[in-house]
């Protein structure tokens, strides 16, 4: 017999059960909440399937994120509310052994339903877009716009290359700026090299010199389209003209072939330039790219260029117009963005996904084991201490070090008050209040000492940073999992036997 | 409860009284430890319900005689042996509470209580008992004195509340099913699978609220919740049950049936537990409570433990048509005390036993409609 709607007899059958054997388990109401996550889930995806059809359009994955955090956020009330009211820690039913270890990690499942489904619209949203276009394709066509559109506009192309002239000087290590600098300085002095070469000089360099660090040389000396070096200290650097009408970032990422850029298409189209004579094949094979990628120019400002003749427009910008290329290029960086969100920032999502499910777990595991009136003074508790912290910083020109240290000060006070409670005889609500928040700041606490040894190290020397290798985001990793790990341990031996302490005992 | 027990259902069904002969024998099953016996009593208690709720024509279900005949022959081969022993459960020594705001103080009181046994506490409301129940379910802090849980070794806070079961006046509400929390109080009390069904079953019929069971907490009246909620304290096995004016909410039949029903519980061998109750229904916990604590403004003016030492005096409480005069022109030779509350009249006498007065009042045709022997009740001190 079912007495929930959408509810199967076996999973009826499971709740039963569970009721009957796993009070805890059944308590925290994990299968129905995953049963109707799973339901919300097929549909949802369904239903994005469906939407999300062209991949060459803007994104609109941003409301339907909303949209469905805002379902997800009523899922979560209905379940607080109506399915999570029975508590054997409350009620002081048998608790055994890795009961609280297993009731957290319930909650945080049951919670990481809720907070997957926000993921959905994106996740669908990328799988389309691998679905019409492959990572190959994309560079192809690419390539294939920039090349025809030069051949069918060569007329229009500039053909000179400019140059620009590097004078290196090793400047002198101070201990306020970085070390190793090297002042670059532009000049028109190797007029020699440029005029054999037929080439413009820079004409608009309005800085008589920049400064630039190694990385940034090199950076410019990888990329550079040519490069004449005149001795060991000056350099010229030549580029050809634009010639890339369409591109993307990160487009050729992940394909076998690469984005040609401006000077392969010189070599390739230009350089021995020959009209081509199947010039109604390249005019019908741009309409139908311009077809497969122009994307609808509602939601982007710029793409509004495209329709507006001027008589000053220079050669790009008229190519571009002829063609369309702005919308192509549009929807390229359309179906670009979407095809590679989750690779690129699959870890940005995990992080996401953990800290919103780690933070309402906490929280629901706290409401579980402390009194209604002692939780919400620890929240209260917690945003005094925010806003008398931020007061403390303004009046005296704090920085993050300060910030990180008041954190860790209170977490100090709040453990100390919390472990009190084993030698205490009566429930007081300031050790109630001092074990909810050393609960809730325990998995952050490696962060924030990371975070505190790199503001110290950045403070102290620009030196020694830049001569090491940068570690930090390895030691922040370490520091996010070392949270956990030190949380979970903690929760059984520690927590666990604080909470029961606290909660049974006596009031005053 | 013993085996002549069944010699007692035995006499209830001869006699028509089969509401109480259906909860005796389902006690008296209880205490077999035997599931199948229990679930073909429980079968037989539900029909009998069944039959009762729909009004029928007949007062029993076809073959209800012979098939109680038949679960109490089979109870009576296992039940030979089993019994509960009595033992220590809880003393409170010269426990004392101050509230720190109200400045209201509860002296210091000594209190035990066995398994099996009954402990009645009454008082005027605001005088101290709620705060006398609390202290000993462990809810309040002590300012003096010591609670010994004797069944507990070395107790921390969470055992002690785990070992009690309090039930507030207020009791607080239920969400879901009626039924799921009786599942849920029975598996966090360790009964799990076919026994878990098998005990709310047997608990929902030994209560007769098997046909409240599918509802809500807001669906059903407040005598009821009080019933669903002593259901639910029973199946978690406690030790010891404290209630606060348990009565508040029930009708009179009620009252007399959830006092016999709980005393009954608690001798039982199934799962012997010491009772602790506190009700301004003075008669009817006197008559249950193995021991009464009277208590007045934070003092215990009166333990019926030892009454022999304070009450030196016989009393009644009497209502009647006749006059003051024609009272005192009947006992006026004999030295008595007369009061009247406006109600009723109250005769404290040294020289006269209860019966006597009565009959002298008889003798005399003084008709009385009401007559009671307070000798040695708290109902004396109000």
């Amino acid at each position: 017999m079912n007495k929930r709607p959408l509810v199967p007899s076996f999973l009826q059958r499971l709740d039963d059960r569970l009721l009957r054997n796993r009070p805890n388990t059944w308590a925290a109401r994990t299968h129905l909440v995953i049963w109707f996550a799973v339901l919300f889930a097929l549909a949802l995806t369904a239903f994005c399937y469906l939407a999300f059809f062209d991949a060459k359009q803007y994104s609109s994955t941003g409301s339907w994120t909303t949209f469905v955090g805002l379902i997800a956020f009523i899922g979560f009330v209905f379940w607080l509310i109506f399915l999570l009211r029975f508590n054997v820690f409350k009620r002081y039913g048998n608790w055994f052994m890795w009961d609280g270890l297993k009731s957290f990690g319930l909650y945080f499942l049951s919670i990481g339903a809720m907070v997957a489904l926000c993921f959905i619209p994106s996740a669908v949203e990328t799988y389309r877009a691998n679905q019409q276009f492959g990572n190959d394709e994309i560079v192809n066509d690419i390539n294939e716009i920039n090349t025809n559109a030069c051949k069918l506009e060569y007329n229009l192309l500039p053909l000179q290359w400019t140059a620009d002239t590097f004078d290196i000087i090793k400047r002198p290590v101070t201990v306020t700026t970085y070390t190793e600098e090297e002042m670059v300085t532009a000049d028109t002095l190797v007029t020699a090299v440029i005029e054999q070469a037929s080439i413009e000089p820079v004409q608009n360099y309005v800085r008589p010199h920049s400064v630039m660090d190694t990385g940034e040389l090199r950076r410019k000396i990888a990329e550079t389209d040519s490069l004449v070096k005149i001795n060991d200290s000056l350099y010229v650097f030549f580029k050809c003209p634009d010639y890339q009408f369409v591109s993307s970032y990160n487009a050729d990422g992940h394909a076998t072939k690469k984005i040609l850029r401006s000077a392969d298409i010189y070599y390739a189209v230009v350089k021995n330039y020959q009209k081509p004579n199947n010039r109604p094949a390249l005019l019908t094979r741009m309409d139908e790219l311009k077809a497969k990628y122009a994307a609808n120019s509602r939601y982007s400002s710029y793409i509004d260029f495209d329709v507006t003749y001027d008589i000053n427009d220079d050669y790009q910008k008229k190519i571009k117009k002829k063609y369309s290329l702005n919308h192509i290029g549009y929807g390229i960086d359309n179906a670009v963005e979407k095809k590679y969100a989750w690779i690129d920032n699959w870890h940005v999502y995990l992080r996401f996904f953990y800290y919103i499910t780690l933070l309402a777990t906490l929280l629901v595991f706290i409401f579980r084991h402390s009194t209604v009136k002692t939780f919400f003074l620890s929240v209260l508790t917690a945003v005094l201490l925010m806003i008398i912290t931020g007061l403390l910083m303004v009046m005296s020109n704090g920085n993050e070090t300060s910030v990180l240290s008041f954190m860790i000060v209170y977490y100090i006070v709040f453990a100390i008050i919390a472990l009190s409670i084993f030698a205490a005889k009566v429930r007081n609500a300031i050790q109630g209040i001092s074990l909810n928040l050393f609960l809730f700041a325990t998995p952050f606490i490696p962060l924030i000492f990371v975070a505190l040894n790199e503001a110290i190290k950045q403070k102290q020397s620009y030196i020694i940073r830049t001569q090491e290798v940068d570690n930090s985001a390895l030691y922040f990793l370490i520091a996010e999992i070392a949270g956990s790990v030190i949380l979970l341990v903690l929760l059984e031996p520690l927590f666990r036997k604080l909470y029961r302490k606290w909660y049974a005992a006596p009031e005053n | 409860m013993n085996p002549s027990a069944a010699g007692e259902i035995g006499d209830y069904l001869k006699h028509g009284d089969y509401s109480v002969a259906v909860r005796r024998t389902l006690d008296y099953c209880l205490d077999t430890g035997d599931d199948a016996l229990i679930e073909n009593a429980v079968n037989w208690s539900r029909e009998y319900h069944v039959n009762e709720n729909s009004k029928s024509a007949k007062p029993i279900p076809d073959n209800f005689i012979s098939e109680a005949e038949s679960i109490l022959q089979q109870a009576s081969k296992i039940q030979s042996g089993i019994s509960y022993q009595t033992k220590p459960l809880i003393s409170a020594e010269k426990i004392s509470k101050t509230y720190s705001g109200g400045g209201f103080s509860l002296k210091p009181i000594n209190v035990s209580v066995n398994t099996g046994n009954v402990l009645g506490v009454v008082g005027e409301n605001g005088n101290g008992k709620t705060t006398l129940l609390r202290c000993l379910a462990g809810q309040l802090a002590l300012d003096n004195g010591e609670i010994k849980y004797h069944l507990l070794q070395k107790p921390d806070a969470y055992a002690v509340k785990n070992h009690i079961a309090f039930i507030p006046q207020r009791i607080p509400k239920w969400y879901g099913l009626l039924k799921d929390n009786l599942h849920f109080s029975a598996s966090i009390a360790g009964v799990y699978g076919e026994k878990n069904n098998l005990m709310v079953n047997f608990m929902l019929e030994r209560l007769n609220l098997s046909s409240y069971a599918h509802l809500t907490w807001n669906q059903i009246s407040s005598g009821y919740r009080t019933r669903f909620e002593i259901a639910r304290i029973l199946l978690q096995k406690p030790r010891l049950l404290i209630l606060d004016e348990p009565l508040a909410n029930l009708d009179i039949n009620a009252q007399q049936t959830i006092l016999t029903d709980l005393i009954f519980m608690a001798k039982g061998a199934h799962n012997p537990m010491g009772i602790i109750l506190s009700s301004q229904q003075l008669h009817e916990v006197e008559k249950v409570a193995d021991t009464v604590i009277f208590i007045k403004q934070g003092n215990c003016l009166y333990s019926s433990n030892d009454r022999a030492e304070k009450i030196t005096s016989n009393a009644v409480e009497f209502e009647t048509a006749a006059g003051r005069e024609s009272i005192i022109e009947l006992f006026g030779a004999e030295n008595i005390e007369l009061q009247f509350n406006g109600g009723f009249y109250t005769i404290i006498s040294t020289a006269l036993s209860a019966q006597e007065i009565i009959g002298k009042m008889i003798a005399a045709q003084i008709a009385i409609t009401y007559f009671r022997d307070i000798t040695y009740s708290t109902k004396r001190f109000f």
